[in-house]
């Protein structure tokens, strides 16, 4: 579903982000990307996304070489995924409503359709209720848990989250990631970048380190906190 | 109407560009129905966006309609004088003097002859006597016939013509010179001709100001687009990312330039219509003092939509020139 083929990402001024990364997730999988702050992962998911391309090597995410994509094709594509960004990247002049309800929107969803779903989005993460107040009115977690829910709304078949626990206590980020699983089981491909490392290794999932922008390992976690 | 239904298809197909290229399927519902619905929503939202900063909007909406104003008020005030010139046309008078020694009996007789020529629509035979009567009563100065041996006035036949063209006029007097009574012919057309050309060169001068100004007014649009694109970049940005396409993100943009450029028109046509209610009285007094039956026109109907189509087809292509100009930069990041 996901494949990286010995992906180098540098910028003009020298500086490396990635260096011949390759893996492959497949449908259905969950795995977490960790790595130290600057290892490379935000940028490994902008390519994803894709908001950036690669300097050299290919990204392949459910059959698209992302770089040959049209761009009047992206938005067919980014409708296929989901994304929780670490800052939120809520919208602060829309309710939460409507900011779980953009992607549909976007997709061109009736408005019937769109409450129903986001409604169970919103039920999901321990939101119903609370769509109609502004994104400034929440606590960090809550505002963080809308951006999964906004994530999550459309059904992707690739779900990437930048560090969605990040405002949460450890209760609700137990929640959360049993979310992400649920999707997984659904088929879906979920890739969590993310440093609580003793929360990925609550999870018996992949793990992709990076150091430096290069891939350390691709294995699985053991269960415990050896990380 | 065909520069009219081009624009406003033009405008239609800008709007909709976006849900016709929609491929989603299953989750593309509702058909005609939701496709007007999203329309309309994003319609009176952009409606809304006005209102977020009046005075911005306000200040927009008035830089809008003043420039366009202008050039509008020159072409009605053009219009007037063209329907003037064109009823002076209509009017046009041909004077035949004739000789001296042409007797009352042969000048009768001429313009006898002369009001079957198929030229001539009617006419008017002065005899020596009535062109010294008229006279005296146009100049209000009696002629010392005592001090003259004669009336010195020739008779003239003065010709309405039957046609309105400059050339057919003239033909038509150069016809006429050849007749052996005829001493002179007269045909003032000239002054017609010089207020015709500077009508024309009106005409010429508005064109000018309305490229000008829509070219002003495409600036101040898409300078206004280009500040409220600036504060709803993360908005347009997360609606990239999570799918939202060109053209759906340049709709709530068209409508607002929509709106601007519309309410930009409606602002210019009512300065005018202003204008012209001030104007006209003081202008039918001119006019009664020359004898003129000039008088400046209210715009017409089709003019009042011409500029309401116009003001909103720039508002709209400003807008999309702008938004345009942002997706393509933030595609080449």
């Amino acid at each position: 579903m996901i494949q990286f083929d010995n992906v180098t990402k540098s910028y003009a001024g020298g500086q490396t982000a990635l260096q011949n990364v390759s893996f492959e997730l497949a449908r259905g999988e969950l795995a977490f990307l960790i790595g130290h702050s600057g290892a490379g992962k935000s940028t490994l998911l902008r390519m994803i996304m894709p908001s950036e391309h690669p300097s050299s090597g290919k990204v392949i995410v459910s059959g698209h070489d992302l770089k040959e994509l049209p761009n009047r094709k992206l938005p067919q594509y980014r409708r296929s995924l989901g994304v929780v960004f670490q800052d939120h990247q809520l919208l602060s002049d829309r309710s939460v409503f409507d900011n779980v309800a953009l992607p549909l929107r976007v997709s061109g969803f009736n408005h019937r359709d769109m409450g129903r779903r986001v409604r169970a989005a919103l039920d999901k993460v321990g939101l119903l209720g609370k769509e109609r107040l502004m994104p400034d009115t929440l606590s960090a977690g809550e505002r963080q848990r809308v951006g999964v829910a906004r994530a999550v709304v459309n059904r992707p078949s690739v779900l990437l989250a930048d560090e969605p626990t990040g405002n949460l206590d450890p209760e609700l980020s137990g929640e959360i990631m049993d979310l992400f699983e649920q999707f997984s089981q659904m088929g879906a491909c979920v890739l969590i970048a993310s440093h609580d490392l003793a929360l990925v290794a609550r999870y018996k999932h992949r793990l992709l380190s990076l150091d430096h922008g290069r891939l350390l390992s691709s294995d699985f976690v053991s269960g415990s906190s050896d990380v | 109407m065909g520069a009219c239904s081009v624009a406003i298809l033009s405008v239609v197909a800008l709007m909709s560009s976006s849900s016709t290229k929609r491929k989603n399927g299953s989750s593309s519902q509702g058909g005609l129905k939701h496709y007007l619905t999203e329309h309309k929503q994003t319609a009176g939202e952009s409606i809304d966006q006005l209102w977020i900063k009046p005075f911005g909007s306000l200040m927009t909406i008035f830089l809008i309609g003043l420039s366009l104003a202008l050039p509008l008020a020159l072409i009605v005030i053009l219009e007037s004088g063209d329907k003037l010139v064109s009823s002076w046309q209509g009017q046009s008078k041909i004077s035949l003097f004739l000789k001296m020694d042409v007797s009352e009996q042969r000048g009768a007789a001429l313009s006898q002859n002369l009001a079957s020529h198929n030229g001539v629509r009617s006419l008017r035979y002065l005899s020596k006597q009535q062109s010294l009567e008229e006279f005296e009563n146009n100049s209000g100065v009696a002629v010392p016939l005592e001090l003259l041996e004669e009336n010195p006035l020739p008779a003239v036949i003065v010709v309405e013509a039957g046609t309105a063209h400059p050339g057919d006029l003239e033909r038509l007097r150069d016809e006429l010179a050849l007749l052996p009574e005829v001493e002179h012919t007269q045909l003032d057309l000239l002054w017609v001709k010089r207020l015709q050309a500077i009508l024309q060169a009106g005409q010429y001068l508005a064109q000018a100001l309305v490229l000008i100004l829509a070219l002003v007014v495409l600036f101040v649009v898409m300078n206004t687009m280009k500040l409220l694109i600036e504060h709803r970049r993360s908005e347009i940005e997360i609606t990239l990312l999570v799918g939202g396409s060109h053209a759906y993100i340049r709709r709530p943009f068209l409508y607002l330039g929509l709106w601007y450029g519309l309410f930009g028109g409606l602002l210019a046509v009512t300065a005018v219509e202003s204008l012209l209610w001030w104007i006209e009285g003081p202008v039918a007094s001119i006019s009664a003092l020359y004898e003129s039956n000039f008088y400046v026109q209210s715009m017409s109907l089709s003019l009042f939509f011409k500029a309401l189509l116009f003001s909103s087809l720039l508002g709209v292509i400003a807008a999309w020139l702008e938004v345009s100009l942002h997706l393509r930069r933030a595609l080449a990041k």
